[in-house]
């Protein structure tokens, strides 16, 4: 068939035009530099999904805000960071200087503090459909309503579609049914000390509550290695799987890619 | 008082380290004597133009506790250099133990000011290398500097310290741990010290001003270019002791340091150049000698006991003090000036230049019997310092002067003293309220009320009198800083014509600089320095008027008038010419 | 020209009346309304004179910035017309309407419309207009304000003018009557070198300005922009929908000029002309220089949903007006390129829609700021805003981190078992839990910016990064310096670590 119809060129012409601007094809997995990590979600963290980050206890606030900025670092892109007004409250701002301390260059990020719940997701929707940012990293405080499976489904399907990867952070939050592709819960975990004893490097630890798709499970005690931009080991009896996932059902999601025609979908998406 | 630790600040710096040390050498020597330090260790930022100021001051200190009856200050002042390199080596604080090793440091310092330009000086850690003889290093390094160290450590072994300071700056204790590992590998020890740039912590803001001066910026403006805290000033041995709770042994060192040094400036003992003396002669002899014959061929073979009486009271007087070789050095210049084709007029003045003596020399003209005036002005017994002799020479050939004398000492033994260039008001002022942010129309107008003044204080009604009100803070603070950088010294310069000329290397003795006129060289003390340490300046100055007379004589010649020179027209008897004057 | 009297007559319609203010030391006359003007009183008169002379005479005390803001209330009226207004105060306004009139029928078609619309806007209060029309705009406000008679020509009518037309200092003034000069006329005559001589270069300098021999204009009350493009509808349109197609359609004629000049707008302003007079503007900001019709149309109605307070047409727009205030470069077509500058817009596209939808002050970026005082280091700056290129001290190699991710803003109160003067803390108690220090290290001792304080130097921080038994990181601080600066220095967390 001629392109003797200007519609279907133009058609052509637009469905390369956002496959261009995609920065990563769908379905890569980043490593995070951390093996046994990586062995235990099939090779390393999905780029264009949803991934929860839980702070259960609220003084981990710090921890799981670095593990998603050290995640961010790796995923590589833009980050658009989404605060709900209360987290900054009661938590802080984030500070540019600590960002820089991780190694992530406070001039990749774009932050946006928004007064509640609905404006962050409303928010995030947007920045989830723009294929040019890298990471969204979406802050919510405590269990708020409008973050329902629906929204939860609704953020994954566009990531799925825009090839964002979208960090969700729950601080002083249970989890609940929702459509992430993983979800973990990171705790406070103490350093190997300095000379002087000197607290040293950020040492997580970090538990895989579960993952769709594959085995739940796994607890790891991890240090930044802010030069190299890994994780590595931090307690030499690490590997062993502490807990296993707490209640809140992960919800499969129909995966569009291989079903659908490849270059439709996301044109059908972002329509 | 016995419990308390010993320990001595031996990396201080003053505000010889041109824009970086904010108090005066003789405000950190009082500083430390009053902290019960048990000494300090001056060392300025290449350069040892500071450490005279810091000797006086304790000296000073030493003499009123005497007078006042009070026990002696159990102080030690040792002086250095904190060597600063062009090669990214880290700061090294070089102490002499010895006069040798002072000779050393000089040396050094003298080799790297002309390699450069006026006011800078360019070192390199292979010349260091060189001059180690007799040397106390202590290496400002930081964990990652252990190739130095040990390089350096063998180069001076058993002279080299490792500097650990605690600057409050958070890794404080971890960066001790680290230094303490390297001190340990390397076997060289560790050193306390706070690195000081001023005395109390009151100097911070002072010192904040110098760094934006310094780095040409404003107070609003530097950031991080100032230090973060106060912390730079000198503490007490207790809290030194505190702060190195990790080491303790690092105290202690200061004191085993400050005991390897013997070295104290008033071991710089002045020789005379030899040069005006022939061989055979012994100085003061050789002086009779000239004089005497001069004196014979002035007053006749027998001389008028007046004359006989001034002769032996003035001999008697260069005798005791050792004078002589002054005197003849002095003689040395005039007769060179004399001796040209055609000679260079000359005149002596200052108070040792009514002596018979040096106008029997011919260093002056004005005969003190016809005058009766007294030589015995010209020194008191009390200063002790030496004479005072200025000479003027016609202005358009000074210079010929001054080669001479290069040329008969060589450079290595003569150089001009030093000027120190102090902040004056209207630049204190300037240069402060540009810092702070204060427009240029209230400096300038502070600064024009001070125009042509040079008392050295900003007095309160300058302020009222340029329109600003001294109690409004952004003033008072103006005048609270201009006060405190007043008289800080801002460089170095020459001396008009004041020669410091020695029998053995000058350079041994003290640093010498490249002028800013080509084939000067000066050296970095200045007329009070070289007094306080008892050097002789002999003063070649130009005169206008000489070079106007020597012409006038010039035109008499040539218009049959006959040959003139001083001494004859001043000591006629013309009576026109007396009521003339 | 226009010209009002005044805007208060609740007074008797047949009395005559005056605004009266007090001029050296008496009140005096002000303003006068035509009839007090019949009477023979003149601004200036002592008011006890004046009620000597007219008993009834109805006095209200001036309003000189009542006035002002009345005449800018006018003068946005007019701003339909031209965007070439100014203020002529303290009763005048002057347009520019070079090339403007044909759109309302001719100058006399302007006036028409101006004069419904003050009367509409002024909703029957009386008020007096006077305008002219000159070639330049001090003749335009001399003829305005003094011309009593008609004349053949413009030079003419200027020429009869009185001198006082020339609204010359009042010494001048006077200095010209006393030489016999009475009219504008009577001073054009004569050679200007002698008069400037006499009466200063005023008198001949403002004389050729109104009589057009020397060039002048008129400074606009608002900045012109670069590029502004109207269109004005017989029938007002009454639906926000409708307005933004309009303002589209103006992008549209905007995309092609900037197109062709190569260039882009970072800030549009969209001005909605309501038929009654009352004005509403729209502006719209992006991080790049943009021309895009339909992006420029989606900020517009991001901004529209945003608004906290509703666009009200009233009885519709006679006239929208888009404006692009500065124009800046940008390429002529925007190629699609790989990498870098596609996602650069795509990125800015999307941080423009979040700021004018959430607002440009909740959308930020991070820029560094050379300080010592932690909460000072970091600025966040408006996202939408052109970033300028930040430069961020790497850390030290090896160093773990040493500022926190998290700072508190205020930094909270703590209560704290430590060493006294200036020992680490041991334990310290946070939002009701006790933390046990088991690893810490510090103090950094941070002294305040002793030059922002009048008096004294400041309260000195001691900061300790510490980490409890639980692994917690913390960043606190002792506030002063124990006893020196504080008897019993209190304790705070600034931050928190990962």
């Amino acid at each position: 068939m001629a392109d003797s119809s200007p519609s279907l060129s133009v058609l052509r012409r637009r469905i390369s035009h956002i496959e261009q601007q995609r920065p990563i094809s769908e379905g890569v997995q980043i490593s995070t530099g951390h093996e046994a990590i990586d062995t235990a979600i099939g090779g390393g963290i999905t780029r264009g999904c949803l991934h929860e980050l839980f702070a259960l206890d609220p003084d981990d606030a710090g921890s799981v805000t670095g593990f998603a900025a050290m995640l961010a670092l790796r995923l590589g892109g833009g980050i658009l960071w989404l605060r709900q007004e209360t987290v900054q409250k009661v938590n802080g701002r984030l500070h540019a200087a600590g960002l820089l301390e991780i190694g992530l260059d406070p001039a990749r990020v774009i932050v946006a503090v928004l007064p509640d719940p609905v404006s962050v997701l409303r928010a995030a929707a947007d920045v989830v459909r723009c294929p040019d940012v890298g990471v969204a990293i979406v802050e919510l405080w405590q269990r708020p309503a409008a973050l329902d499976l629906t929204a939860s489904r609704r953020l994954a399907l566009a990531a799925e579609a825009s090839g964002v990867t979208v960090l969700l952070l729950r601080v002083d939050a249970e989890p609940t049914p929702s459509a992430a592709q993983t979800r973990w819960a990171v705790r406070a975990a103490a350093s190997a000390p300095l000379e002087a004893n000197a607290p040293g490097y950020p040492t997580l630890k970090i538990e895989l509550l579960r993952q769709r798709g594959r085995p739940a499970g796994g607890c790891w005690q991890v240090e930044w290695d802010r030069e190299s931009a890994v994780f590595r080991p931090a307690d030499r009896n690490a590997d062993t799987p502490i807990r296993t996932a707490p209640p809140g059902a992960m919800v499969s999601l129909p995966r569009g890619g291989s079903d659908a025609a490849p270059s439709l979908v996301p044109l059908r998406r972002t329509g | 008082m016995s419990d308390e630790p010993a320990f001595a600040e031996l990396v201080a710096a003053t505000n010889y380290s041109f824009l970086r040390g904010a108090s005066h050498p003789s405000d950190m020597v009082s500083e430390a004597i009053a902290l019960k330090m048990a000494g300090i260790g001056i060392a300025d930022r290449n350069t040892v133009a500071g450490v005279v100021r810091a000797y006086i001051a304790l000296r000073n200190a030493r003499e009123k506790a005497a007078a006042e009856k009070l026990p002696e200050i159990p102080f030690e002042l040792v002086v250095g250099a904190r060597l600063v390199f062009a090669d990214g080596t880290p700061d090294i604080v070089a102490y002499p133990a010895t006069r040798y090793g002072w000779g050393r440091l000089t040396r050094l310092l003298t080799l790297g000011n002309l390699r450069a330009q006026k006011g800078d000086c360019i070192l390199h850690f292979s010349d260091l290398l060189e001059y180690t003889e007799d040397l106390l290093l202590i290496v400002m390094a930081q964990e990652s500097d252990g190739a130095l160290l040990y390089q350096l450590r063998n180069a001076a072994p058993g002279r080299v310290w490792l500097g650990a300071t605690m600057p409050r700056q958070g890794s404080d204790r971890r960066r001790l741990a680290r230094l303490m590992r390297l001190g340990q590998a390397s076997g060289v020890p560790l050193i306390a010290t706070n690195d000081a740039l001023y005395a109390t912590p009151a100097q911070r803001p002072l010192h904040d001003i110098v760094t934006c001066i310094r780095e040409g910026t404003t107070i609003t403006q530097a950031g991080r270019k100032l230090a973060g805290n106060a912390e730079r000033h000198l503490k007490a041995p207790t809290e030194m002791a505190r702060l190195f709770r990790d080491c303790p042994q690092a105290v202690a060192e200061t004191k085993v340091l400050l005991d390897r040094i013997s070295f104290r400036l008033h071991h710089l003992n002045y020789e005379y150049p030899h040069e005006p003396v022939p061989k055979g002669w012994k100085p003061q002899r050789w002086l009779q000698h000239i004089v005497t014959k001069a004196a014979r061929k002035r007053y006749g073979t027998d001389l008028p006991d007046k004359v006989r009486k001034l002769l032996r009271e003035e001999f008697d007087l260069i005798r005791n003090h050792q004078y002589a070789y002054y005197f003849l050095t002095v003689y040395d210049l005039v007769r060179f000036a004399r001796d040209q084709k055609p000679p260079i007029l000359c005149q002596g003045r200052g108070s040792a230049a009514n002596s018979i003596v040096c106008f029997l020399l011919g260093v002056t003209s004005v005969d003190p019997v016809e005058h009766n005036l007294l030589f015995s002005r010209f020194v008191s017994e009390e200063r002790k310092e030496p004479p005072d002799i200025d000479i003027d020479f016609e202005h358009e050939r000074r210079e010929e002067v001054m080669q001479h004398i290069y040329h008969r000492y060589g450079r290595h033994r003569a150089g001009i003293a030093a000027t120190v260039i102090h902040y004056r008001p209207r630049s204190a002022v300037r240069e402060v309220g540009k810092v702070l942010g204060l427009s240029e129309d209230i400096t300038a107008r502070l600064g024009s009320t001070v125009w042509g003044s040079f008392s050295s204080d900003m007095e309160e009604k300058r302020y009222t009198e340029a329109g600003l009100d001294p109690a409004n803070p952004a003033i008072a603070r103006l005048k609270d800083l201009v006060g405190q950088i007043l008289k800080f010294p801002r460089h170095l310069s020459q001396h008009v014509g004041g020669f410091v000329l020695t029998q053995d290397r000058l350079d041994e003795t003290v640093p010498i600089h490249n002028g800013a006129m080509k084939d000067r060289t000066f050296i970095e003390w200045d007329k009070d320095d070289i007094d306080a340490l008892k050097l002789m300046k002999v003063d070649v100055l130009a005169l206008g008027m000489l070079t106007c007379i020597r012409k006038a004589f010039d035109l008499m010649r040539d218009h049959g008038l006959g040959d003139n020179d001083l001494e004859i027209s001043l000591s006629s008897k013309d009576k026109a010419v007396y009521e003339m004057l | 020209m226009l010209r009002h009297r005044s805007s208060r007559s609740d007074a008797r319609d047949d009395a005559p009346f005056a605004l009266v203010e007090k001029i050296r030391g008496a009140m005096r006359l002000a303003a006068l309304d035509p009839r007090a003007v019949a009477l023979g009183l003149a601004p200036g008169l002592p008011l006890a004179d004046a009620r000597a002379r007219i008993p009834e005479l109805v006095v209200y005390d001036a309003d000189p910035a009542a006035d002002l803001r009345w005449l800018e209330r006018i003068a946005d009226l007019c701003d339909r017309y031209t965007p070439m207004v100014a203020l002529d105060p303290s009763d005048g306004i002057t347009l520019d309407i070079t090339g403007c009139a044909h759109l309302f029928g001719g100058e006399a078609g302007l006036v028409a419309d101006l004069e419904s619309r003050m009367h509409r806007w002024m909703q029957g209060t009386t008020g007096h207009l006077r305008h002219a029309f000159a070639d330049t705009p001090e003749g335009a406000q001399a003829l305005a304000r003094f011309q009593t008679v008609p004349a053949a020509s413009e030079d003419a009518a200027l020429r009869r003018l009185p001198i006082a037309a020339l609204r010359l200092e009042p010494e001048t003034e006077t200095a010209l009557r006393r030489a016999g000069l009475r009219t504008i006329g009577d001073l054009a005559t004569r050679p200007s070198a002698p008069i400037a001589a006499r009466f200063g270069e005023e008198a001949t300098d403002t004389l050729a300005r109104v009589l057009g021999q020397a060039d002048s204009r008129i400074v606009p009350r608002r900045a012109l922009p670069a590029l502004f493009f109207e269109r004005r509808f017989a029938e007002p349109i009454a639906r926000t929908e409708d307005a933004l197609t309009v303002i589209g359609d103006l992008g549209e004629e905007a995309a092609l000029v900037l197109e062709e000049r190569r260039k882009g707008g970072r800030r549009f302003t969209a001005r909605l002309y309501r038929s009654d007079g009352q004005i509403r503007d729209l502006s719209v900001e992006s991080g790049l220089p943009l021309r895009d019709p339909a992006l420029l149309v989606k900020l517009f109605s991001e901004r529209v949903e945003a608004l906290a307070d509703p666009i009200d047409p009233g009885f519709g727009f006679d006239m929208i007006r888009l404006a692009v205030p500065s124009l800046e470069p940008m390429m002529p077509t925007q190629l699609q390129l790989e990498g870098g500058a596609v996602t650069q817009e795509a990125m800015a596209a999307l941080v423009d829609r979040l700021s004018t939808r959430l607002g440009r002050d909740r959308i930020h970026r991070f820029a560094p700021r050379d300080t010592h005082i932690p909460e000072q280091g970091v600025l966040t700056l408006p996202a939408v805003d052109a970033p300028t290129p930040a430069v961020w001290e790497k850390p030290q190699t090896g160093e773990p981190p040493l500022r926190p991710l998290h700072l508190f803003d205020p930094p909270q109160k703590i209560e704290v078992m430590a060493e006294v003067p200036d020992g680490p803390p041991h334990r310290f108690r946070w939002r009701r839990t006790l933390h046990d220090v088991t690893r810490f290290e510090g103090p950094e001792r941070i002294a305040a910016e002793w030059w922002k304080r009048p008096e004294g130097t400041g309260i000195t921080r001691d900061y300790y990064r510490v980490e409890d038994a639980r692994g917690h990181r913390f960043w606190i601080f002792r506030h002063g310096l124990y006893n020196s600066e504080k008897r019993e220095p209190g304790w705070y967390v600034h931050g928190l670590f990962a």
